[in-house]
């Protein structure tokens, strides 16, 4: 539950990303391009908040991202209230794999976490999922509820549905309801939805609004908001993701409008507002009134966005739907670029790799003696010397497998663990191994005891990235190792 | 007493064909009540149960009639019912013509002055 809950987390950042470019996007071309662009593109963002696995592209926006992050920068999360400081690049590698543990996550400052890492981890993937079957309860009593209100609905019989539905090019025969329980037109069902008027439209109204509806129907907008909204509640602490939901549902309703006005023609645009206001529940409340005058009025969105001509000519949707394929392809695929292999230069500090070695201390109780150079062959130290006492446990410094052990002239005893991403290390001058080859290893699991040889009692210890050498104290906090 | 008899519009249709073809058989009744209103059997049953238990109707040997004349009925306004179902608005999953919320009344006056001000 953990690992579903961080892969959660994880895709919530990628999606993220997508979702503030749709907002800014939506910003700068709302009033240009017609709102099924933005509806599409929020397709997008919603499907990376549920797809975990995505196939690698060198167009792939996050290739930029991660450019642009490598610089340090330091972001609070929302993740837990005790550790607020992550580095972002960090994050943004973990994208590319679930988070490996939450204590690999909020690993910046151990000593100010009050629980254990991965208690925290446990206790916040339970809260998450409680909120989730709560939200998911509620609502089904509420669609339950709405259905059942409805099933009382009677057929609604006028010549303009038929009308309409040949208009709009629809088939298959449509099925209209009316009824008392709703005062606004709306779609429901799943399966065979079915469109719901309240009493008593007037015709020409009527024809606005079923088209509208139909036109909900036709395009399936009643299971893409069900999808997204149940997504949503999977993302339910993040609050993007509703604000997304927000935007969305006004996206899909203009969308509809400007469909409704393709169909019928710009004369019937400003009947068509009638009837919208029309439908408006007026509120006289004095009370009440001061929370709704401020904002949040998709209706008066909604008339805004029909008084502006849009471009709509085959050429511009040519080019829309260019720009949604290149959207489509960057934001969908996950960046090629294999970790480091842009940073060849091993001696660099590799501080975006850390998460990879979130290293334990390989001794519990040991000094470091000798660090590592490797600038000048008389100086020349390719690992870090710790001095122990003699027998002490040495441990593996994370997961892995044992790919060598045996007498090496230069090393003594020795023991190679290969890491995932390029990495190894190597654990030298041991007493006695306690691993045997291949034999796969886990973070603190003991693999063979401190040996003693010129100077005294120690361990020499060496990381390697793609085969050379780098100083273990990218990886080793001082303080780790006492 | 005048309040037993204020029917939901269903209801109400549904009544307006007992009245008009009583004594029925129920199995008719339910046939009549698909083709006119798009009910399906369980629906129909559910409201002439609604409709028996309040005296409104009475069903001998699967023979409908209805106890009430249609002087003495009188309709729900549909304002109150919305209330109670959907608590003032609308779910987020469905989709709708508006979203349910409500405006104020100077509100509406400025977005029909913008309307009114539309030409093409």
């Amino acid at each position: 539950m953990v690992e579903l809950f961080e892969s959660i987390i994880s895709m919530g950042i990628t999606a993220s990303i997508i979702g503030i470019s749709v907002v800014l996007l939506r910003k700068v071309f709302k009033k240009k391009v017609p709102s099924i662009v933005f509806y599409t593109l929020w397709m997008v963002f919603f499907i990376r908040l549920i797809l975990p696995v995505t196939i690698s592209s060198e167009l792939s926006s996050f290739n930029f991202v991660e450019a642009l992050f490598d610089k340090e920068v330091e972001v609070v999360s929302y993740l837990s209230d005790d550790v607020q400081f992550v580095n972002l690049s960090k994050i943004n590698i973990s994208m590319k794999q679930p988070i490996e543990t939450l204590g690999n996550f909020v690993q910046g400052e151990p000593k100010e976490t009050r629980f254990p890492a991965k208690l925290t981890g446990e206790i916040l993937s339970i809260i998450w999922l409680s909120g989730f079957f709560i939200l998911i309860v509620f609502t089904v009593i509420k669609y339950i509820k709405v259905i059942h209100s409805l099933k009382t609905a009677t057929k609604y019989k006028s010549s303009i549905v038929k009308e309409v539905a040949f208009n709009l090019g629809l088939k298959k025969d449509v099925k209209i309801y009316e009824t008392d329980q709703v005062v606004i037109p709306m779609v429901c069902g799943l399966f065979k939805p079915k469109v719901y008027l309240p009493l008593n439209i007037k015709e020409e109204k009527a024809v606005h609004v079923i088209a509208h509806e139909l036109i909900h129907l036709k395009r399936k907008d009643y299971l893409v908001k069900l999808a997204v909204y149940f997504i949503a509640c999977i993302h339910w602490f993040n609050p993007l993701v509703w604000w997304a939901v927000r935007l969305l549902s006004e996206d899909i309703e203009m969308s509809c409008d400007e469909k409704v006005i393709n169909v019928y023609g710009r004369g019937i645009k400003q009947n068509y507002m009638y009837s919208m206001l029309s439908f408006q529940k007026i509120n006289n409340k004095p009370l009440e009134k001061l929370f709704l005058t401020f904002g949040n009025n998709s209706l008066r969105k909604r008339i805004e966005n029909l008084l502006i001509v849009k471009k709509d000519s085959v050429p511009f949707y040519c080019l829309y739907c260019a720009i949604l394929i290149m959207f489509s392809i960057t934001m969908l695929t996950n960046p090629i670029k294999v970790l480091g292999i842009d940073n060849p230069s091993p001696n660099v500090k590799v501080s975006d790799d850390i998460y990879v070695l979130n290293m334990v201390s390989p001794v519990i109780d040991g000094k470091i003696t000798k660090g590592f150079n490797i600038s000048s062959q008389a100086v020349y130290h390719d690992g870090i010397d710790i001095s122990a006492r003699e027998g002490d446990v040495i441990m593996a410094v994370e997961d892995g497998y044992v790919s060598y052990v045996g007498e090496d002239e230069k090393y003594g005893l020795l023991i190679k663990v290969t890491h995932k991403n390029g990495y190894e290390t190597w654990y030298a001058r041991c007493q006695s191994i306690k691993a045997e080859k291949d034999q796969k290893v886990k973070k603190s699991q003991e693999i063979g005891t401190v040996g003693f040889s010129g100077t005294g009692p120690h361990l020499h210890f060496s990381v390697l990235y793609n085969g050379e050498f780098i100083d273990p104290m990218t990886f080793l906090e001082a303080s780790i190792v006492r | 007493m005048e309040d037993s008899y204020k029917l939901f519009d269903a209801e109400y249709k549904l009544m307006k064909i007992i009245w008009k073809n009583e004594p029925i058989n129920s199995t008719s009744l339910v046939k009549t009540c698909n083709e006119l209103l798009g009910w399906k059997k369980s629906t129909t049953y559910t409201m002439l149960k609604k409709l028996k238990d309040r005296n409104i109707i009475k069903s001998e040997n699967a023979i409908v009639s209805s106890l009430v004349r249609i002087e003495e009925v009188k309709k729900y306004e549909s304002e109150k019912i919305i209330h109670t179902t959907f608590d003032d608005s609308l779910p987020r999953f469905l989709v709708s013509f508006l979203d349910g919320k409500k405006i104020s009344v100077e509100e509406a006056e400025e977005l029909k002055l913008i309307i009114d001000q539309y030409k093409d």
